[in-house]
């Protein structure tokens, strides 16, 4: 007995010196990281974000560049058309972003403490037209800020429309930067905060993961410097019964808004990552943009939204600014 | 002939050698073998493969089919005890929900891991469409999770070649989490 138990087991080692050494190379703990060499880029970041935030965020966007997008991919020809650019190369993305997405705060930037008044009124177009998400919920001052906060975090087009509705031009006053004039919600200005930092408690991912991911924000944040009027900003809706989100300023009524643009950034950037993303990363970015991309209301969800910015419709992304 | 004549040689040192150790072994330890060693016919050159997988099979493949399952056992319990429902979702603010919520970030980052562990483990397959199916079928669940666990079983009917009836006329997955996962 004795013995054949030991000549199984010399057996066993003998037939798991190929089998078994395969088996434990490819554990699921195997998350290469990509490797991203720095591309430059025109952000400009307020003294309080930490380093390892600047360096996050300055990967993400050099990570554009390791995730060339197919321009005859149905997807990508779609998001082309939304963001009304001809070119997906990494260069005409980047700008696309930096057009919008100028500035960066860290979370709990607080509106009011960083902002001024300047003086005499400013000649703001659509004087009237208020975006129906925060219809009735701003005070007439800069308070309102708080309200707005939660829609978006776009501080500088929120910071836009509390001058616009007081007609005076707002300053904020950035640490490390310096004075920034809200003429247009184009100024760009970001907040960051935990929503774009989780804590990963420790857990290794590849890096390409977080960097799809922080791209689709960014690209979502880039998409509330446009608009006008009633669509300026292209706020956030409550999200309808049924959603995920019901009763939440978490949707957006526009097709052609900060929740599509940034799910399908992601979504395209993740598919032509391709064989370099691990199962592991493809099926986390997966959940993300199934996540993001279920935020839309429609007419039917949304009825009696105003004109120019109907529920269920693509809405006009021209931005307005301060006339002189 | 020349390729068999290549390779053979290597083999049989190795498992010679492996078993002269085995019989200095017994001999050292003064046990008398009570039958023939089993595995000496086999070292032949066809035959070798075979044969060992043969002798194997019975003494390890449980316990590591074992190992592995419970590992992945573990994984699917972290998964379902972390995983929010909708109810969940909608206590939370809006700045919670702006982008993708920390809960939902959680549970795709263990998603990731039970999708990994079915790609490195191919015997974990038929596990792997048990758990989406339940995953996917779970009205309680977020729209977004159901849907992830519905595309991921779809792609895993594909890779496996294991029949299992799809996802897409099973009446305990709602429409709207269908044409969610089509959007992939
Ligand atoms: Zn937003």
């Amino acid at each position: 007995m004795k013995s054949s138990r030991l000549v199984a087991t010399a057996l066993f080692f003998l037939a798991c010196l190929s089998a078994c050494s395969k088996h434990d190379s490819s554990t699921s703990s195997d998350q290469p990281d990509i490797n991203i060499p720095a591309v430059g880029n025109h952000m400009l970041f307020e003294s309080s974000v930490s380093g390892e935030r600047v360096a996050a965020l300055n990967e993400s966007i050099s990570s554009i560049y390791q995730v060339t997008l197919d321009p005859s991919e149905v997807d990508v020809i779609s998001m082309a058309r939304m963001m009304k650019v001809d070119d997906v190369r990494p260069e005409a993305l980047q700008q696309w972003l930096e057009k919008r997405v100028s500035y960066v705060v860290n979370d709990g930037f607080d509106i009011q403490a960083h902002a001024s008044l300047a003086d005499g009124t400013a000649n703001y177009p659509f004087p009237n037209d208020v975006p129906d998400a925060i219809k009735g919920k701003l005070k007439k001052n800069v308070d309102g800020s708080i309200d707005a906060q939660v829609i978006m975090l776009n501080i500088g087009a929120i910071s836009y429309f509390l001058g616009k509705y007081v007609h005076r031009l707002v300053n904020l006053s950035l640490d490390g930067i310096g004075v920034v004039p809200l003429v247009s919600p184009r100024i760009g200005l970001l907040e960051i905060g935990p929503g774009m930092f989780p804590d990963m408690q420790g857990k290794k991912v590849q890096n390409i993961l977080l960097d799809i991911f922080r791209a689709g924000i960014l690209f979502h944040e880039a998409r509330h410097s446009d608009g006008h009027g009633v669509g300026l900003g292209f706020m956030h809706a409550v999200c309808p019964p049924g959603s995920d989100y019901a009763g939440i300023n978490a949707c957006d009524a526009s097709t052609n808004g900060p929740y599509t643009i940034g799910s399908m950034m992601q979504k395209n950037l993740m598919k032509a990552c391709g064989s370099r993303c691990t199962e592991h990363t493809m099926t986390v970015l997966e959940l993300y943009y199934l996540d993001l991309s279920d935020r839309l209301v429609t007419s039917f969800n949304v009825p009696g939204t105003s004109a120019g910015a109907e529920a269920g419709t693509a809405w006009d992304d021209a931005p307005e600014a301060i006339q002189p | 002939m020349s390729e068999v004549n290549e390779k053979i040689p290597g083999k049989v040192i190795v498992l010679g050698l492996l078993f002269l150790t085995i019989v200095a072994l017994m001999v050292w330890m003064e046990i008398k073998p009570e039958a023939p060693p089993e595995p000496m016919p086999v070292i032949h050159s066809e035959a070798l493969e075979p044969a060992t997988a043969k002798m194997a099979e019975p003494a390890t493949q449980p316990q590591e089919i074992s190992e592995t399952q419970k590992h992945f056992g573990q994984l699917i319990e972290d998964f379902k005890s972390s995983a929010p429902t909708q109810a969940d979702l909608q206590k939370l603010t809006a700045q919670q929900v702006h982008y993708t919520p920390e809960v939902i970030f959680k549970s795709a980052l263990r998603l990731g891991d039970i999708a990994q562990a079915i790609a490195d483990h191919k015997d974990l397959a038929a596990a792997g469409l048990k758990f989406y199916r339940e995953c996917a079928e779970n009205s309680a669940s977020p729209n977004s999770l159901r849907a992830s666990c519905y595309v991921r079983h779809e792609k895993l009917i594909e890779s496996s070649g294991l029949i299992e009836p799809s996802l897409s006329k099973d009446s305990q997955v709602s429409d709207h989490v269908k044409s969610l996962a089509q959007k992939l």
